[in-house]
């Protein structure tokens, strides 16, 4: 079923909307929460809230593209369990080696004379995202996006694991020095 | 953290470049935490009444039943199909493909949720039809069947005829449909007449939306919005059937309007209007399949007209249905479906009825259950909103159906 249609069960406010919903998109949210979480049950439970969030959500919202509509939805959601269990000092994967990466781009801040807020942040990586080449761009959203392992990113762009992650270490440092030379502070 | 605000900015970047990363999610066998259906070959089940929790484990998902999509009339003849010694064919609950759904309404009182069923729990009804689903769909939920192409662009060029719309532009989309997991076919999608500010669509499932880019201003003295008494969305909903008269197209429209509640307590009105003539089973079919649902923009405007009319040409037979108090104790007894992630904490907790019929496209056939409401406590909120989970008992006689669903109560 197309996206328009699935949209418009939502605001007809017709049961079929999370049916249509979850079997079009619950590979797809469960593939984001999974990623950040690393455990079964509690991105299943981050997908279903995904549905009552989306539900919630139309109307009145009427957005333009579902897929990412749903997965910002998941990937919040995602997050804000990840923080819990960080809290709880409970396990977690990929999460944790990504955060560990950003780090990384955190721009120093002897060279900044700006504070930010997080629109403000987001246009800037917004730009710097045109900025990169589509396959450096394509890495890192599949990493700090999607929060996929190296491994997988490496088999779904025919690279080695090195390479890739050579590939990330230059983006990162790249993205550093642009939100440096804006004056982004964090 | 302040990498973490980076990852969290990451998520709010363009939709185009998440889209242009989007991973190919492979179709993985994951754990149904929810569906949960006892399979039973049709061919064996003349009679099975599902009273004990015969499934031990809930990992073990309809392995008899093929996904929908994968079912097509052609690969179902009639001749495999089990009949029952009435000469009724035996029924087969559709078998959702997975997923997590949630269905059910909020509110902070179940009394809020009242809506215009022609059914009540008073309604003395013996039998009640069942048709098959003439557009079922493949597992993306692409019709397989369903409204030629022509066909869906006549009904859009009729209701713009019917308007008195000059048309700028028509067309039809079209989508790729799997009718097994080899093979993919190319289907129509919908029939789209663009005429000015207003767009026609029409899905092969027979479903029409009229949908104004600028919408339409009512009369000064009628509101329209999501804060009406029922006397004023009355008023209003009379009006905009009488505006709409040759869309609607019903020889005794009905009214059905209804209130919904968002989980932060606003209110939405849904305003539907159904065919109404004709005895009890009749204004049921037309409750359930012939309906029209006028939608409000946030400036009292007209914004949307949605007309369904599902066909239903082709009736399998009428089946004996159960009574509303033998669907109850069906209910606690565990022979339901939903999708809801919580047990029924208790008799106590099912707080409404209803009879309705069941129309997604994952349907093989429209038939009749009977609706719970249940509270779930677990999800009251701090601001007094409830939630009130859907469990659907099949009105069905069990005697018909060849796969009763028995839920084993381990959710989770």
């Amino acid at each position: 079923m197309d996206d328009d249609k699935i949209v418009e069960l939502y605001w007809e406010r017709s049961e079929d909307a999370i049916v249509q919903t979850s079997k079009k998109y619950s590979r797809y949210c469960h593939y984001i929460s999974f990623n950040i979480l690393h455990n079964n049950e509690d991105a299943e439970e981050c997908v279903n809230d995904t549905y009552l969030r989306a539900w919630n959500a139309m109307p009145p919202r009427r957005p333009d593209c579902l897929s990412t509509f749903l997965g910002r939805i998941t990937r919040n959601l995602s997050i804000d369990k990840y923080r819990k269990y960080s809290a709880e000092k409970r396990g977690f994967g990929e999460t944790a080696l990504v955060l560990e990466e950003l780090a990384e781009c955190v721009p120093s801040s002897q060279s900044v004379d700006q504070a930010i807020d997080e629109i403000v942040l987001v246009e800037e990586i917004n730009r710097f995202l045109a900025l990169l080449s589509k396959t450096d761009r394509l890495l890192f959203m599949r990493r700090y996006w999607y929060s996929s392992p190296i491994k997988e990113i490496a088999e779904a762009y025919g690279m080695s694991e090195s390479k890739v992650k050579s590939t990330l270490f230059r983006t990162r440092n790249k993205l550093k020095l642009h939100l440096e030379k804006e004056g982004i502070t964090i | 953290m302040k990498n973490e605000l980076i990852f969290k900015a990451i998520g709010e970047v363009d939709d185009r470049y998440i889209l242009e990363a989007a991973p190919a999610v492979t179709r993985k066998t994951q754990k149904q935490t929810w569906v949960k259906w006892i399979a039973i070959a049709a061919c064996l089940a003349l009679f099975v009444y599902a009273g004990s929790k015969l499934l031990p484990s809930r990992d073990i998902v309809q392995p008899d039943i093929p996904p929908i999509g994968d079912i097509t009339k052609a690969d179902n003849p009639p001749e495999e199909v089990a009949m029952h010694p009435s000469g009724l064919p035996m029924l087969t609950i559709a078998a959702d493909s997975g997923g997590y759904g949630f269905e059910g309404f909020s509110a902070y009182d179940i009394s809020q949720l009242e809506n215009d069923n022609p059914w009540t729990v008073d309604s003395q009804l013996e039998s009640l039809p069942v048709f098959r689903n003439t557009t079922q769909s493949d597992s993306a939920g692409i019709p397989i069947h369903g409204l030629s192409a022509d066909e869906m662009l006549a009904r859009a060029k009729d209701a713009a005829d019917t308007l008195g719309l000059v048309i700028d532009k028509s067309y039809v989309t079209e989508e790729t449909a799997y009718i097994n997991p080899n093979e993919q076919i190319t289907v129509p999608g919908a029939a789209i007449v663009e005429c000015g500010d207003i767009e026609i669509f029409v899905w092969p499932d027979g479903w029409l939306r009229i949908m104004m880019k600028e919408s339409l201003s009512l009369p000064e003295q009628y509101k329209f919005n999501d804060d009406l008494s029922d006397e004023q969305a009355t008023e209003t909903l009379e009006y905009l059937i009488a505006e709409y008269a040759g869309i609607v197209d019903m020889k005794s429209p009905a009214l059905a309007i209804s209130a919904r509640y968002g989980r932060d307590g606003g209110r939405s009105l849904t305003y539907k209007v159904y065919e109404g003539s004709g005895d009890l089973t009749e204004k049921i079919l037309g409750y359930n399949f012939n309906y029209t649902i006028f939608c409000p923009d946030f400036d009292d405007n007209l914004h949307i007209i949605h007309r369904y009319n599902y066909d239903l040409s082709e009736k399998v037979g009428d089946y004996p249905i159960i009574s509303a108090q033998q669907a109850k104790e069906l209910l606690l007894n565990g022979n339901y479906i939903t999708s809801v992630p919580y047990e029924i904490p208790g008799p106590e907790y099912v707080k409404k009825i209803e009879l309705v019929y069941r129309v997604t496209s994952f349907e093989e056939v429209y038939m009749p259950y009977y609706l719970f409401y249940i509270e779930l406590p677990e999800t009251e909120l701090e601001n007094g909103i409830k939630s009130y989970g859907f469990y659907y008992v099949p009105a069905i006689h069990s005697d018909y159906i060849s796969n009763m669903p028995v839920w084993d109560g381990s959710f989770q």
